[in-house]
């Protein structure tokens, strides 16, 4: 993928990310000031409550109307505004980009989650992981489109295990967008509950290809692993096929069974369609976007 | 080769649900075990198209209805195959599928490897052929079966099948393509090997020499069996491979008696019938002159089975200086010389090629030269020295006697001291009494070719052959012409007389004498197949001729193959 197509891509991602946003006010933020309803009180113009004077303070805010009405003086509160807590964590193992296809609609929602979430003016913090490498992407590397080029110099360890998301440090009351096709084997619960933690909210796309989830094939194969490596001969006969298509129905009925117990909203993302159509078919259903 | 031609190279391509491809995998190693062979058109047709190419390569021949493998099993005649004829049956009927090989039917000679012996059995039945084994009772000695094999191979032709059924196993590979079976084993025999006679105070005694062949000590009994009754049994014990001899005295005022040793797996040499023998005799006189008397007495005390004619009797051989003709009796001349001191003969001594000369030794012969006697053109010289004709012999023209003339003075000469006149003389007796027609009686083995003297004219009386009894009973009786050429002793131990009219020619005991057939040591177990012909296959089955439609599917499951591989267009 050259830079000049991330560009492009970066443009229709930037066009996406005009008519959907991240489900930002669906979460009761708390932290730095910023544009959304925080948990406590603040300095918004949201009236939250009254209570009673006390000295020190703030005089500005005394209700005076209710003075005049009852002799005492009472204090009117206001619903603090916060900044949200973001964090983008890009699967940046090989089954993400072997496909031309796949990489530009991994690259995509990777400029979506970040354009989405510098509009809200959230802090923001990108992960890539690559087995169990991983490193932080600068918000600049995103929008310069250098971050390909960090994400390939992670060393894959040649494993498909699932993300190591024990490698990265997430931060509490975070939104945490997940980019990952989930073609991993294990148990889809650990890594959701892992997102789950200190009052994390998981927000999962996952990119995925019409020929992943129905392909063609018919005879004798040498399927290589894009993440292991290795040939592997297979001959596929229909009853093969359906087998397969099986498993790979089975595989996701898991990661959504999962996804409903940790209240994890989770979108698979065709890549073989416009992003925006791609986001529209499941996205905004399981809530995992918003309309802007 | 064409299967992997016609498969088509496996696609290579990246994927990144190989895992979830894997779990299809293991679904099925879970299951049932078939499951693990994937249900493909493709692996059908190539499972098909390998039956078909197994099925071309291993060239199916189908037998021929109308086949017939001709079959010729020869059995060792030798008499110790008595021993293991029990288990011939079995051996044989094992034998015939072998033999029969792909034909659907068979034709079977059973022989003897005796030529002398008929065919045991022809015909198509291995039922009836073993019925027929039932009867056969071997006897001979050991035979070389190369000559029944030679006529069992024209039998059956080339692509014939010919078994040698024998007890001992050969070194060497039997001819004309047979294959050998040996049914022995090395089996105990303890058996009478001869026997001979002596006269003692008057006494006819009998003298048989008892042998043990098995490696180990063996205890038998004895007794003599007689018409009036047997003798008390007793008890020899023979160590490994020894020999002892049995003798007593012939009973008295009995024609025959039978000495029997105790059972063992050979019963042929464990009886031995006796008769007193009675060789015929040669009635010798004597015309020659008082000098020459002591010819005569040595003549007759030295030859066997001579006597002195009495002055009734007429003489069978004449002993004369001066009868030249043969007329009557047989004659032998010596000439005698009155003249002494007459110079030696020179010249060499050349004896002529004769059977009363042969192997003989005449060159220390010193003969003098004194009286000859002329000799006929037609007359045998026998014996020349230089010109002079010093033996021969003179046959009668109308009587067939026979004269001998030693032409020269016997007296004057050496000739009484060499080896090769006595010998000459007593062969001489010896054939004029064996051809003296005249009662006899000895022991004969069995199966002995018997050479009798006998009327053989145009109005001769037939031989009657017949067979008895100890007690004289008759077992059997047959009648044979008067010119049969060849006479034989019966094939089992037992007693026999030969008569032509009212003569008796022969009286006679006859008892089993091969040794080589009773040691049972060289005995075993073998089987030598014969080099199986191509040519008997292809005659009795035929190959297969919708070969070409096989070759043309398996052709077709091939390309089957290739296009049901084919990958899907979709793909």
């Amino acid at each position: 993928m050259t830079r000049k197509e991330r560009t492009i891509l970066y443009t229709q991602a930037s066009v996406c990310a005009d008519h959907l946003t991240l489900p930002l006010r669906s979460q009761v933020w708390r932290g730095m000031a910023g544009e959304f309803q925080g948990a406590g009180t603040g300095s918004s113009i949201d009236f939250q409550d009254h209570r009673a004077y006390v000295p020190g303070d703030d005089p500005r805010h005394i209700n005076w109307h209710a003075y005049a009405r009852t002799g005492h003086y009472s204090m009117k509160l206001y619903r603090e505004e916060v900044r949200p807590v973001i964090d983008i964590i890009l699967d940046a193992s090989e089954s993400m980009f072997f496909e031309p296809v796949k990489a530009a609609r991994t690259a995509e929602l990777l400029y979506f989650a970040t354009l989405s979430a510098i509009q809200a003016g959230a802090s923001t913090r990108i992960h890539a992981l690559r087995g169990n490498s991983h490193t932080t992407l600068p918000i600049d590397a995103i929008t310069t489109h250098h971050w390909l080029e960090c994400v390939n110099a992670l060393q894959p360890d040649g494993s498909a295990s699932p993300l190591a998301l024990d490698q990265i440090q997430l931060r509490g009351n975070a939104i945490r967008l997940v980019i990952s096709d989930l073609l991993f084997e294990g148990d889809p619960a650990q890594p959701l509950k892992r997102l789950s933690r200190q009052q994390g909210k998981p927000i999962i796309l996952a990119p995925f290809l019409q020929s992943e989830a129905n392909p063609h094939w018919s005879g004798n194969y040498e399927f290589i692993d894009v993440e292991q490596g290795g040939q592997h001969p297979h001959r596929i006969e229909k009853s093969t096929l359906n087998h397969y298509h099986k498993a790979y129905t089975n595989h996701f009925t898991s990661w959504r069974a999962a996804a409903r117990q940790f209240n994890t909203p989770l979108a698979r993302v065709c890549a073989d369609t416009p992003l925006l159509d791609a986001l529209n078919a499941e996205a905004i259903q399981a809530g995992a976007l918003s309309i802007a | 080769m064409l299967i992997h031609f016609l498969q088509r190279q496996a696609k290579v391509e990246f994927v990144s649900t190989l895992f979830l491809l894997r779990q299809t995998q293991r679904e099925s190693t879970t299951g049932r075990r078939f499951e693990r062979l994937v249900h493909s058109v493709p692996l059908w047709l190539q499972i098909l198209a390998v039956l078909l190419l197994t099925w071309i390569l291993v060239q199916p021949r189908y037998v021929k209805a109308k086949s017939t493998q001709r079959i010729a099993i020869v059995l060792d005649s030798s008499a110790s195959m008595r021993v293991f004829q029990d288990q011939l049956p079995s051996t044989i009927r094992s034998e015939i599928p072998r033999l029969q090989g792909n034909a659907a039917h068979i034709e079977i000679w059973l022989m003897e490897s005796d030529p002398s012996q008929g065919k045991l059995y022809r015909g198509t039945s291995t039922d009836d052929m073993l019925e027929s084994l039932k009867k056969w009772s071997p006897t001979s000695g050991a035979i070389d079966p190369e000559n029944t094999l030679r006529v069992a191979r024209s039998l059956v032709g080339a692509e014939g099948a010919i078994t040698y059924i024998t007890d001992t196993p050969t070194e060497s590979t039997p001819p004309y393509n047979a294959s050998t079976i040996a049914i022995g084993k090395n089996t105990d025999n303890c058996g009478i090997t001869g026997v001979s006679f002596t006269q003692r105070d008057g006494n006819l005694i009998w003298k048989s020499i008892v042998r043990n062949y098995a490696g180990t000590t063996q205890q038998r009994t004895w007794h003599l069996e007689t018409p009036e009754g047997r003798s008390p049994t007793k008890s020899i014990t023979l160590p490994a491979g020894r020999l002892t001899t049995l003798q007593g005295v012939f009973p008295a005022n009995q024609p025959r008696c039978r000495i029997v040793l105790s059972d063992d797996s050979f019963d042929l040499d464990n009886s031995l019938p006796l008769v007193q023998p009675a060789p015929k005799t040669l009635l010798v006189r004597s015309t020659l002159s008082k000098e020459s008397a002591s010819l005569n007495d040595k003549i007759l005390t030295s030859f066997p089975n001579l006597q002195p004619a009495a002055p009734s009797d007429t003489a069978d051989l004449i002993l004369t200086s001066t009868a030249t003709t043969p007329r009557h009796s047989h004659l032998i001349v010596f000439p005698q010389d009155k003249a002494t001191n007459r110079p030696y003969l020179t010249g060499n001594i050349v004896a002529t090629r004769h059977p009363l000369t042969d192997g003989l030794n005449w060159q220390t012969l010193l003969v003098r030269n004194t009286i000859s006697i002329p000799h006929d053109a037609a007359d045998d010289v026998l014996l020349w020295q230089g010109s002079r004709p010093l033996i021969y012999l003179r046959t009668h023209p109308t009587s067939g006697n026979m004269a001998l003339f030693l032409n020269f003075d016997i007296q004057q000469s050496n000739a009484l001291k060499q080896p090769a006149t006595a010998v000459l003389l007593l062969r001489f007796c010896e054939q004029l009494r064996e051809n003296k027609r005249a009662p006899e009686s000895r022991i004969t083995e069995i199966s002995e070719p018997l050479k009798l003297t006998r009327d053989t004219g145009e109005n001769a009386a037939p031989l009657s052959f017949t067979s008895s009894a100890l007690d004289g009973s008759v077992i059997e009786s047959s009648t044979l012409p008067a010119n049969a050429h060849h006479l034989f002793a019966p094939k089992t131990p037992g007693f026999f007389t030969i008569k032509q009219g009212d003569e008796t020619l022969l009286t006679s005991a006859t008892y089993f004498a091969d040794t080589r057939e009773a040691d049972f040591s060289h005995c075993a177990t073998d089987h030598r197949p014969a080099s199986s012909s191509a040519t008997a296959i292809d005659r009795h089955t035929r190959d297969d001729h919708l070969w070409r439609i096989w070759l043309g599917m398996v052709l077709a499951a091939a390309l089957g193959t290739w296009v049901f591989s084919k990958p899907n267009q979709r793909a």
